[in-house]
């Protein structure tokens, strides 16, 4: 597993000067090299650059630029503004800033920074900074899922949108901060790193700034028991564990600052409890370090670790398990450059939540920009925003429904588990025993993913009396953008088409709750112009009948679905396939 | 009151808040003797703020068990 270990100082705080130098001497005695993000404050603190220079010149540390923290006395003479969320800026003060700090940076170190950080780049800065100063090889860029949970959890204070996107590196597209480069040519050249590892379960389900690589987070959320580090270091384990899903390579990174171990900030516990799990993570890490299962890196080494092997269209895998509540659910990722797709087996390996990077789309945000705060790429499928599956209504999921008889399961509500996880194919199956009157029916789903396309096969196992179930696989779409709201958008301006040989039927979304069905259809296909972006359920084997359902209001949802009767040990297969329109 | 009584009451999180993930700092009413949340109903002793949080860790069946296999 690679590791980044990533400090900040604060020098305008004591406390904080002398917690900095903590976190520094504990990276140092386990053989830790780190990289040191100066926010701009700091670049006008003498005494802390000759600390970084010593640094950098006895331990190999880097350095780099934060661009958070802009508070001090010169910027507040030179911007004369409240703001201090850097992304939260205009795109004309974001540029004055970055020119500035790169200036100042220069003036002290005689050097450009090959390394440079904030909770979120909107990708016009960071493309800015990359043409500026095409040194910059590797920036932390955005947080992983970080949105309208923490928002809420602090109360409407944390102002940092930021879902949708990888959890692990990437290289960014120019169009979007989270969507992935397709292509060189679409390429922001700059490897992304997102700002700590999460838990992958407990991110979505929760504010995941408590779940997270991130030991005083653990006591912010009450993780933590009788000097008890039992989750934090099972959290390390299972990140090693990822490379089994990955072709042996696994991600992990730590940035904590300073006021986390310098007096007690949103925990209750004191002050020692933290530099306690500080060190002993560290510890814990160094452990790991000298068994050869993890190898420390600065942020520029790893971004050229990272373009030196891994190519644009490699896949990210996660398979995590619940390490907290003990309630033995597990949940799947993948991230292609086309789809970022989660499974939840939870609710019958439904495609839970979809982020169609193939679409590109492009979202400025700052002040001046249409999207003004919101960095999150937006979602197609969210069964955790948008209709829950314990709720009497749609949820949005790709999903399936089987019929025996009269007897109707939608597999969304059935528990199953992820079985045969073939990383190199992309693949793994889960298994149903569904109980009908007359007996078990057992049926099994196949899910496959690869550049924009999600394969979703089904096989009846066994029916009673060796009869035949009619299969429905359906997708329930939606449309949104984490952190915009609860409230469902309106969905409007989405058509929907239906076609088989005789023609192609369309229906535009206008809550009308028609539903059009053909017989023997080729493909179904939504157009989601906002977005624009095409999505289509094409039959990989012939299916019965196909259905296009418009929403209604209190199912804010559209529909496609396609069905098809089969007989124990035939299969029904269908491609969902994402493109840009 | 304690001498330091002021430091603590800005560092307690008001439990039910923090049961529902929410972050709100829990203030003294020196009247009453107990600690109130501007945010939501709650109002409690220390101890009650600190048996409240036992409960939240509570949920946390896997809190000190190391797993060997994943």
């Amino acid at each position: 597993m690679l590791l980044n270990l990533i400090h900040r100082p604060i020098p305008t705080d004591k406390k904080c000067v002398e917690a900095f130098e903590f976190q520094q001497d504990v990276a140092h005695r386990n053989g830790f090299r780190t990289t040191i993000l100066l926010p701009v404050p700091a670049l006008f603190d003498k005494a802390t650059i000759e600390q970084v220079k010593s640094y950098r010149q006895d331990y190999g540390d880097e350095v780099g630029i934060y661009f958070y923290n802009l508070n001090c006395r010169e910027f507040k003479e030179k911007f004369n503004t409240l703001e201090y969320q850097y992304w939260l800026f205009s795109q004309a003060d974001k540029k004055k800033i970055a020119d500035w700090a790169f200036e100042v940076f220069g003036e002290n170190f005689g050097f450009v920074p090959s390394a440079v950080g904030s909770y979120y780049f909107d990708v016009d800065s960071l493309a800015y900074i990359k043409k500026k100063y095409p040194s910059v090889e590797c920036a932390l860029a955005t947080c992983f899922e970080e949105g309208a949970n923490v928002f809420r959890g602090t109360n409407g204070y944390w102002h940092l949108y930021s879902e949708g996107g990888p959890w692990w590196p990437w290289i960014p597209s120019k169009n979007h901060i989270h969507a992935p480069a397709m292509n060189s040519a679409q390429s922001l050249d700059v490897v992304a790193l997102p700002h700590l590892v999460r838990d992958m379960l407990h991110s979505i389900l929760h504010r995941d700034d408590c779940y997270a690589s991130h030991p005083a987070n653990l006591l912010r959320g009450k993780i933590y028991k009788d000097k008890g580090l039992a989750y934090d270091l099972n959290f390390i384990d299972q990140y090693i564990h990822q490379e089994k899903f990955n072709g042996g390579y696994s991600y992990y990174n730590m940035f904590v600052g300073p006021n986390w171990v310098a007096s007690r900030h949103y925990y209750e516990e004191d002050v020692k409890v933290s530099r306690d799990l500080y060190v002993k993570t560290l510890n814990y890490l160094g452990k790991k370090k000298k068994e050869g299962s993890v190898q420390d890196m600065t942020m520029t080494e790893f971004g050229r670790w990272f373009k030196a092997n891994r190519k644009l269209d490699d896949v990210d895998q996660c398979y995590w398990k619940d390490i907290l509540y003990g309630s033995r659910r597990s949940i799947y990722w993948i991230r292609t450059n086309g789809y970022r797709a989660t499974i939840d087996p939870m609710a019958g390996s439904a495609i839970t939540d979809l982020r169609p990077y193939a679409s590109q789309v492009k979202m400025p945000v700052g002040a001046g920009a249409k999207d003004l705060w919101n960095g999150s790429y937006p979602f197609v499928l969210n069964q955790y925003r948008k209709g829950g599956i314990n709720y009497f209504g749609r949820a949005g999921v790709f999903s399936a429904s089987i019929l025996f008889k009269d007897k109707k399961f939608d597999l969304t509500f059935e528990r199953t588990e992820i079985e045969s996880l073939d990383p190199d194919n992309r693949s793994f199956s889960s298994p149903f025993t569904l109980e009908t009157p007359e007996g078990p029916l057992v049926v099994e789903k196949t899910c496959k993913f690869s550049g924009s396309d999600i394969t979703i096969d089904f096989k009846l196992i066994s029916s009673p009396g060796k009869q035949p179930v009619e299969v429905t696989q359906y997708f329930t779409g939606v449309q949104g953008i984490t952190g915009s709201g609860d409230y469902p958008e309106d969905i409007r301006g989405i058509t929907m088409e239906a076609s088989n040989a005789q023609g192609k039927k369309r229906l535009p979304i206008s809550y009308t709750s028609k539903m059009i069905t053909v017989e023997n259809p080729t493909k179904l296909m939504a157009n989601l112009p906002k977005l624009d972006l095409k999505l289509s359920l094409v039959p990989m084997n012939k299916c019965d009948s196909g259905k296009i359902a418009d929403a209604c209001l209190s199912g804010p949802m559209y529909q496609m679905a396609l069905v098809k009767t089969i007989k124990p040990k035939e299969r029904m297969s269908i491609c969902l396939r994402i493109e840009k329109k | 009151m304690p001498k330091n009584r002021k430091k603590i009451m800005e560092e307690f999180r008001c439990p039910l808040c923090l049961s529902r993930e929410c972050e709100t700092f829990v203030k003294y009413d020196p009247k009453h003797k107990d600690y109130y949340c501007s945010t939501c109903e709650y109002t409690g002793t220390e101890n009650d703020v600190k048996k409240m949080y036992a409960v939240i860790t509570s949920r946390f069946k896997l809190l000190n068990k190391r797993i060997k296999t994943f």
